[in-house]
């Protein structure tokens, strides 16, 4: 079952995947309300509710977090390493979803606390695969920390 | 023991044989440049009987001092003017010279010659291909320690380090060429990696929207539709971009790429620019393009365009306002484009247009091949423009081209 105020947090800079990504979350039938953030920086003020994301009620603190790697200003690494330095943030469930299939990157990120490194698949229907797949295990299966707003 | 002694007991015949000896060793041995001038002169030292010998190496307008044996004068690294002294008049005649008494002879400094105790001399040059290299030069503390035989001795070594040398300076020409290969091959590599990922990002966007329209196509609204169809356009656009950036940079390094100037509407080329770029939600493009005509290659002219709008595209966030402005002035036109996004680092802003450089905010976390900005720098730079980025009043990157043109205002 999945509750239809678990926010979960969706960092990519390329604003077609995030649609793609969107309309995945749509198909797969998960209610969860998306927040799409485009750069690390705008992940990292959405997280730490500063700037445009003051407002916890309209931008809360998610209960899962998608991370692209390569993005401007702040990779998504950089994000998670910072995330999990923050004592509010730092339990909340982190997935890497990123086209990088460097041995460094997936490494780098399970060290820095990642709980799931999963390629962007090529393709709508792989990548519905990969949602249904997450929403089920992450969303439904897996019971999640409470979170504390900042 | 006297050097008269020793030289002595060296017989001519078995003199040459020890040179023909020292050549072999040398020409077998692996190319350590230093022990071989560090032989070479304790060789002629030997065979000349003489109490110091000394390889000075040409450097400009100096002789250093690079191989020292026995007891000489000059300790190593030392300089000497080739205006002064026995071994300048060797380099300048490209002749042996050879001074029997330092007291009587005018070519040499007596006071030194006394301070360091040397009495006679013997300077030839090292000569290869007609090009003097240096000198080697063996010192005596007694006067006329040196016979018409040394000096054959002594031009004989001179040449085979000579060789030597030409050799090593070769060799080592070739290294410096292996490493720039290698350097390029690495770039290579880095900018295949980054081209590759360049490329499937916006094919990815292509095969996942194509494949959203076709399984979804009736569940979604209209606008869904529009919007997904101008994703893909944009993703193919983004490609087209990039291969096209690619043969460019091939043409480029091959040195075939041909300028046409001819007279170019630039309003209207940078109107076309504009409407072929797909901005995404949010974006907004702000053009304020009053007629213009310069005399340009359309091809290129536009390939700058398209780079400069391409790059604010893509590395400004999704609200970013995008201003494209032409400012005709008297002698020339400047094409404005600039975003109110995240500026440009002050290190980056000469380094944004070196091939494969992108801005050092990027690195490693937005790739890119970093070549659409080196292009149109070198693009504008065939048409005897100029290029400079600065950073925007009020946040964000503000990129100039300017272009000397014979403005003619058209209706």
């Amino acid at each position: 079952m999945t509750s239809n105020d678990a926010t979960i947090l969706v960092a990519e800079d390329d604003p077609g995947h995030a649609m793609l990504i969107e309309e995945a979350f749509a198909a797969a039938q998960l209610a969860n309300p998306l927040k799409i953030v485009a750069d690390g920086e705008e992940t990292t003020d959405y997280l730490s509710g500063s700037g445009q994301y003051a407002d916890r009620s309209a931008h809360p603190v998610p209960v899962l977090v998608l991370l692209d790697i390569h993005m401007p200003r702040k990779s998504g690494l950089d994000v998670l390493e910072w995330m999990r330095q923050q004592p509010e943030l730092k339990r909340i469930p982190v997935i890497m979803l990123t086209s990088s299939e460097d041995d460094r990157d997936i490494d780098r990120a399970y060290e820095l606390g990642a709980n799931s490194y999963l390629i962007k698949p090529v393709g709508f229907d792989a990548l519905l695969d990969v949602v249904r797949t997450l929403g089920l295990y992450w969303l439904v299966i897996s019971r999640l920390p409470s979170v504390d707003p900042p | 023991m006297t050097k008269t002694e020793f030289r002595g007991s060296i017989p001519s015949r078995a003199r040459f044989a020890a040179v023909v000896a020292a050549q072999q060793d040398l020409g077998t041995s692996l190319l350590d440049l230093q022990s071989v001038m560090d032989v070479v002169t304790e060789r002629a030292r030997e065979l000349c009987g003489a109490s110091g010998a000394v390889l000075e190496l040409l450097d400009g307008d100096d002789l250093v001092a690079t191989a020292v044996a026995g007891s000489a004068p000059s300790s190593k690294g030392q300089r000497v003017a080739v205006a002064a002294s026995l071994s300048g008049l060797a380099v300048r005649t490209r002749k042996a010279q050879r001074c029997d008494n330092a007291e009587t002879d005018d070519r040499v400094d007596r006071q030194a010659c006394r301070r360091v105790g040397v009495r006679s001399m013997a300077a030839v040059p090292l000569l290869h291909d007609g090009a003097v290299q240096g000198v080697l030069k063996v010192l005596s503390d007694e006067p006329a320690a040196f016979t018409d035989a040394d000096v054959e001795v002594l031009e004989l070594m001179a040449g085979l380090m000579a060789a030597v040398l030409a050799r090593a300076q070769r060799f080592a020409a070739e290294a410096r060429q292996t490493a720039a290969l290698r350097d390029l091959d690495e770039l290579k590599g880095a900018f295949l990696t980054a081209a590759s990922h360049d490329l499937r990002s916006p094919l990815a966007g292509i095969l996942g929207f194509a494949e959203l329209l076709e399984s979804a196509a009736d569940q979604l609204t209209p606008d869904k539709i529009r919007t997904y169809a101008g994703q893909i356009q944009s993703s193919a656009r983004q490609v087209q971009r990039l291969i096209a950036n690619l043969l460019d940079v091939e043409r480029l390094s091959q040195g075939a790429i041909q300028v046409r100037g001819e007279p170019v509407a630039l309003h209207e080329l940078v109107r076309s620019v504009i409407d072929g770029h797909v901005l995404g939600t949010g974006r907004r493009l702000v053009a304020d393009l009053p007629a213009v005509t310069v005399d340009a290659d359309p091809a290129l002219l536009k390939r700058v365009i398209d780079n400069l709008i391409g790059n604010a595209v893509k590395y400004t966030p999704a609200d970013a306002t995008i201003w494209v402005r032409l400012e005709p002035a008297q002698d020339a036109v400047e094409l404005v484009v600039e975003d109110d996004g995240h500026g440009v680092a002050p290190d980056d802003v000469e380094r944004i247009f070196e091939p494969f450089q992108r801005g050092s905010d990027q690195t490693d976390k937005s790739p890119g091949t970093g070549v659409g900005l080196h292009l149109a720098a070198r693009f504008v730079e065939v048409h005897e423009g100029s290029i400079w980025v600065e950073n925007r009043d009020g946040g964000g990157a503000s990129f100039h081209v300017r272009l000397p043109a014979t403005t003619e205002e058209k209706a």
